[in-house]
């Protein structure tokens, strides 16, 4: 399995090939950049981590403590939100175990994705053409000294997010994502880490007793936006306008209760998008979230917060469409628009 | 202590035995071998049937299932199956961004649909977005570590600086 | 709240609760069904009348319990009921405190650990060594073994005492040694 980020590499290269001019980042904040993204293969440590998303009426914390044994172990408790107190994330390689507690389950899942070099180093070239990375003055995170890295959006000038970036190890221990109007939308930040040389083993094993079951995947990557689009049984139809540096990362097809849905990934290495389309006429059920409505073009949608996070949802001769990502909603009702048979 | 009776021996392996018993029990086992022999063919006919189960394990075959909804389709005959299927997530759990929803959502049902034409609930576009998502390292929705690779390169061996942690 | 009667209209949110519960625990459900009867029909028949009880007295369960030990006690009265209906045929009840039975025409047992056998995978011998079993232990062998239940659980799940569980889980494994180890030299 190459990736699903394999999806649209040759797209996703030729628009990175073309950029390569204008979007030339500082040489040394790539190289750090590069150092970030292969620390976790190299790097042990124990630590605690603030994660938080902003939205307009709603924010979002997770407080987990995170147990991290190179290249490819990783256990995380959770401290916050309450009702996910106790839980723990295991993750071996591409696969993760969700111990749930309070149901007394394991679930199992899998994420190619994950265990493959071919995305991180899409993920990365991705980033790096889309965003020019300079150093912002040092500053120090969860006590120790870090680099910190500015990304600019290329095409809008806009600083996008922020990289604390521990100067000795290279992990990433801070990090923070504006929005469009300098907003910050999304944070994480380490309270404290410890870098230990090997943590036990059985820190990544699963306890006794608890029954294991198998977790829905998102349906098997397909590394080809064609082949997922044929076999979605109807004919899947793409926006003709994404913002600048977006690209179709990914794709899966699943049956969702017996609702066949494809759904495609964009991203510009930070941001990210997604479309679900459906032929079956099955709308988007609404009614845990403050629902409102919007009409654009000659369309009806209705749209929800979760969050930063937004989805707008819409219909269109026979297929069911639905858009989410952290944009404001002029860009995804412009996105939306631009679907078109 | 005496050695145990192989009930005794039966109930430790299974973790029954009471504080004190079990404490008995294990410091025996550490000193005679005999007990120690028995103990481990207690724990072999575990793994045998163990081994058996896993061997054996089955999938759920597709005629289960349908036969369930077309029963209960039948003894309602004007339900139609999309109605059965409406406002149904598929369980999801991977990825920590939609753990607090998920969680909340495993056998708490609350997707009440509102007619009977199928739907899918917003809870599943948003994990599926998340979870698709957190695979974009540095991105919005990534956690801790941002990016896990496992390669074999020699070059990404594990490096060994040594780092003090009370470091200024 | 009490279940639902089965003549109220079917709501999404209960078709949800079915359709979550049999994508979760159907495959080991009826595994578990399968361990049981020992047969892949009964099986199949178990399983779907297990989650049409399931359907039925979806709001009987109570969140944050333990669904797998919910529905492997409806399956386990499913099962008891069966035998009970189709006694003579297939049940042969064997007392509690059945004496050691002989194998494969009167052949002494010899002694030889377990560990010899587990080697060689017999996965053949086990499974009819368990079929040989009477249904209480094969239950109790299973959710001990297989399932790795404590044995409050399993008194819970088979409804009987803690005291009950265990005296059948002691003489099950030590059926169970005899009847692999026949079936294995046979
Ligand atoms: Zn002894």
């Amino acid at each position: 399995m190459t990736s699903r980020s394999g999806a649209a590499l040759v797209c996703a290269a030729a628009a990175v090939f073309a950029l390569a001019g204008t979007a030339r980042a500082d040489d040394a904040a790539t190289a750090l950049l590069r150092k970030a993204f292969d620390a976790p293969t190299k790097v042990t440590y124990v630590g605690e981590v603030q994660s938080m998303r902003f939205g307009q009426n709603r924010s979002e914390v997770e407080i987990y403590r995170v147990e991290h044994q190179a290249p490819n172990l990783t256990h995380r408790w959770y401290l916050a939100p309450r009702v996910a107190y106790g839980d723990s994330v295991i993750t071996r390689g591409d696969t993760s175990y969700t111990v749930d507690m309070n149901k007394n389950v394991i679930v199992v899942s899998k994420d190619d994705a994950i265990d493959d070099r071919i995305a991180v180093d899409n993920n990365f070239t991705l980033l790096t053409a889309n965003y020019r990375a300079s150093f912002g003055p040092d500053d120090s995170a969860a006590g120790r000294m870090t680099h910190v890295i500015v990304f600019e959006n290329a095409y809008t000038g806009e600083t996008t997010m922020r990289l604390w970036i521990d100067t000795h190890t290279g992990v990433v221990l801070k990090k923070e994502i504006y929005g469009a109007n300098g907003s910050l939308i999304a944070a994480m930040r380490f309270t404290s880490i410890r870098y230990v040389p090997v943590i036990p083993s059985d820190m990544f094993s699963l306890p006794r007793r608890v029954p294991t079951v198998q977790g829905g995947s998102h349906g098997a990557p397909i590394n080809n936006l064609s082949v997922a689009m044929k076999s979605a049984g109807f004919s899947v139809r793409e926006p003709r306008y994404l913002p600048e540096g977006f690209q179709p990362l990914a794709a899966d097809v699943s049956d969702v209760s017996g609702v066949r849905t494809c759904h495609i990934l964009y991203s510009d290495g930070i941001r990210t998008i997604s479309l679900f389309e459906n032929a079956r006429d099955a709308a988007v059920n609404l009614t845990r979230f403050r629902e409102a409505h919007v009409r654009f073009e000659d369309h009806d949608g209705v749209y929800a917060e979760d969050g930063p996070t937004l989805l707008l949802a819409w219909s269109e001769s026979g297929l069911h469409y639905t858009l989410v990502g952290d944009l404001a909603l002029g860009e995804l009702t412009r996105i939306a628009a631009s679907v078109v048979p | 202590m005496q050695h145990p009776k192989p009930e005794q021996l039966t109930d430790y392996f299974y973790a029954a035995l009471a504080p004190e018993a079990d404490a008995a029990v294990h410091a025996h086992l550490a000193q005679c071998a005999s007990c120690a022999t028995a103990y481990d063919d207690e724990a072999a006919l575990s793994s045998m049937l163990r081994r058996f189960a896993n061997d054996s394990e089955r999938e759920l075959p597709r005629s289960v299932v349908d036969g369930v909804w077309e029963r209960l389709a039948n003894e309602r005959p004007k339900a139609r199956m999309a109605a059965f299927l409406g406002a149904v997530m598929r369980p999801f759990v991977a990825i920590p961004a939609a753990i607090a929803i998920v969680l909340a959502a495993v056998f708490i049902p609350q997707y009440a649909a509102q007619r009977d034409l199928p739907s899918i609930d917003a809870s599943y576009y948003l994990q599926d977005h998340a979870a698709m998502a957190a695979t974009v390292p540095f991105g919005v929705r990534s956690s801790v570590p941002a990016a896990l690779v496992s390669n074999n390169d020699d070059d990404n061996a594990p490096a060994t600086f040594a780092i003090a942690n009370d470091e200024p | 709240m009490g279940p639902r009667k089965a003549t109220e209209p079917p709501t999404a949110e209960q078709a949800a609760f079915l359709e979550r519960a049999i994508e979760q625990y159907g495959k080991a459900t009826y595994n578990f069904a399968y361990r049981l009867t020992g047969n892949e029909a009964d099986a199949r028949d178990l399983t779907q009348e297990a989650f049409i009880r399931v359907y039925r007295a979806w709001r009987s369960f109570v969140p944050g319990t333990s669904f797998t030990s919910w529905i492997y006690r409806i399956v386990t009265n499913l099962h008891r009921d069966e035998l009970r209906r189709r006694k003579g045929r297939f049940y042969e009840e064997i007392p509690e405190d059945n004496a050691p039975q002989d194998f494969g025409g009167n052949k002494p047992l010899a002694v030889e650990p377990i560990d010899e056998y587990v080697e060689r995978q017999l996965s053949e011998p086990v499974a009819k060594a368990l079929a040989a079993l009477s249904p209480d232990q094969r239950q109790v062998v299973i959710l001990a073994d297989i399932e790795e239940y404590s044995y409050q659980e399993i008194a819970e799940i088979v409804g009987c005492s803690i005291g009950t569980v265990r005296s059948r889980l002691h003489r099950a494994r030590t059926q169970l040694r005899k009847l692999v180890q026949a079936y294995s030299r046979s």
